[in-house]
């Protein structure tokens, strides 16, 4: 029969003691947390009522922040972020998410050009039922056609998430040509009902 | 010309620390368990490539319910493959099953319980990683999905079977290690696709084989600092440093992985499947190399 090889004391003592291990991991999930205090430092939140999203803390928030909406932007790129409240839930006059999709779909095809519906369909936003619409349109910001911008497409993603009787809506958008998939990620994952 | 195993020998030394352990119990290079894992590994490969084959032809996308179905349906298959495969090869000193699929099982449980948990719910690592800059996401991966993960897989090997009489090898610690490693991966796998709120049964598929051959990797690596710790006389730090080497392993592909299959829009995760499988193939290459040499030493 083959014993094992440390029954006492393995802890405390003996030739790998299990105490430094621990002292190692716990060393290192102090650095981790030190590491987050750091990184969450360069990020700042948006709080609308009773929703809060979380975003790079070089944005800019092109104008002022309102109880109802928010907007912030990368100066560097196209890439921005806004959240808002679109209506309130009223049990009298009920409507369902298509009815929602097509309000934001026909506002968005309104005021951008060449806007198209890329896809749509139900999601969870912390653990909320929500509806995801992918669109894109394109953006040409030249006033003449001297100027030397080029049109750009967009992409968007909006979020649309009924909660405690109010509609919100998230709203990504990005340069499609330079699309930053994990700021998108971690914007969407940051996204929190109080 | 000296011989260079002599060489390695006179460098290294090997010793048992119980004349009762005769060496060639503790020192079998189980060549049945590599080829058992290298099998299983090609066939999460294949398996996760033929359902995006077949999901892209039936252009199949499912919602959270019908995600958690499929995930743990999905799930089951690489862990079914590897356990079947292990026991249809491994006809040397096959470890008790019962105990594999324990470890296994824990490994599920530890990332259910306090892998997941910590990462997600105290760090909330995944609200600000992607918003930050390349070397503090690669700082965060190593420091703290690394460390918490593979602390997880460590403690379910280190703190159960290690007792155990049946961890007879240094192989043992790889295999058990692997076993914890695959159980931590599916539950991950799972958890991720649920919380992402669904998605396309192919990329589903792909991401699950990513996960567990990543994890089962890091759980073998794991896993070989403790089967060492057991029979040979390594020193106090040989264990943090093992664990610290594996952290940083697990956070630098998880790093990587995130990485090579997002550029701009395009969004392909065949990428991180080559980039796991790749993986997978370097860790157990060189723990087979390792065991080997160990084997050849102590035999002369």
């Amino acid at each position: 029969m083959i014993n094992t090889k440390k029954s006492t004391g393995w802890f405390w003592s003996g030739e790998e003691p299990e105490w430094l291990v621990v002292i190692t991991v716990l060393v290192a999930l102090v650095i981790g947390g030190l590491v987050m205090y750091l990184a969450t430092g360069r990020t700042q939140t948006a709080r609308v009522n009773k929703l809060s999203v979380r975003y790079p803390a070089q944005w800019v928030l092109p104008g002022e922040a309102q109880a109802t909406s928010l907007e912030a932007q990368d100066l560097a790129s196209q890439a921005s972020v806004r959240v808002s409240i679109v209506g309130n839930l009223d049990p009298a006059a009920p409507v369902t998410m298509e009815d929602l999709v097509t309000m934001r779909a026909f506002e968005l095809a309104q005021a951008t050009e060449l806007f198209r519906v890329l896809a749509t369909k139900a999601v969870q936003v912390d653990a909320q039922a929500a509806t995801e619409i992918s669109y894109a349109f394109v953006l040409d910001s030249a006033v003449s056609s001297y100027l030397n911008a080029v049109p750009k497409v967009i992409r968007g993603v909006d979020y649309l998430v009924p909660y405690q009787g109010q509609i919100y809506l998230i709203s990504y958008q990005d340069d499609a040509n330079s699309w930053q998939q994990n700021v998108f990620e971690q914007i969407r994952s940051s996204i929190k009902l109080h | 010309m000296s011989d260079p195993i002599e060489h390695e020998h006179t460098s290294e030394k090997i010793e048992p620390i119980h004349p009762e352990h005769a060496p060639y119990a503790i020192n079998r290079n189980r060549s049945s368990f590599w080829t058992s894992n290298a099998i299983v590994m090609a066939l999460v490969i294949v398996f996760a490539l033929l359902v995006q084959l077949a999901a892209s032809w039936l252009d199949i996308t499912l919602g959270p319910s019908g995600m958690l179905a499929a995930s743990i349906v999905l799930t089951v298959i690489p862990v079914a493959l590897w356990m079947t495969a292990f026991y249809l090869l491994d006809r040397d000193e096959p470890e008790p099953r019962t105990y594999v699929l324990g470890i296994l099982l824990l490994g599920g449980f530890a990332a259910l319980t306090v892998g997941n948990p910590i990462v997600r719910n105290l760090f909330r690592v995944q609200e600000w990683i992607g918003l930050t800059p390349w070397y503090v996401q690669l700082l965060a991966s190593v420091f703290i999905v690394g460390f918490v993960q593979e602390y997880c897989k460590y403690a379910v090997v280190r703190y159960t079977i290690f007792f155990n009489r049946e961890f007879d090898e240094r192989i043992d610690g790889i295999i058990y290690g692997a076993a914890a490693g695959l159980g931590f991966g599916s539950i991950l796998a799972v958890q991720h696709l649920i919380q992402a709120g669904g998605a396309q049964l192919g990329v589903a598929a792909v991401r699950i084989a990513i996960t567990t051959l990543a994890q089962a990797s890091f759980g073998g690596f794991t896993g070989y600092f403790i089967g060492r710790a057991k029979f040979d006389n390594m020193g106090k730090w040989w264990l943090p440093a093992g664990l610290s080497l594996a952290a940083l392993l697990n956070g630098l592909v998880t790093w990587i992985l995130g990485e090579v299959s997002t550029q701009g829009l395009a969004f392909t995760p065949l990428y991180s499947l080559v980039a796991a499988g790749v993986t997978a193939l370097v860790v157990f290459t060189f723990l087979a190399f390792q065991t080997g040499r160990l084997a050849r030493m102590q035999s002369l």
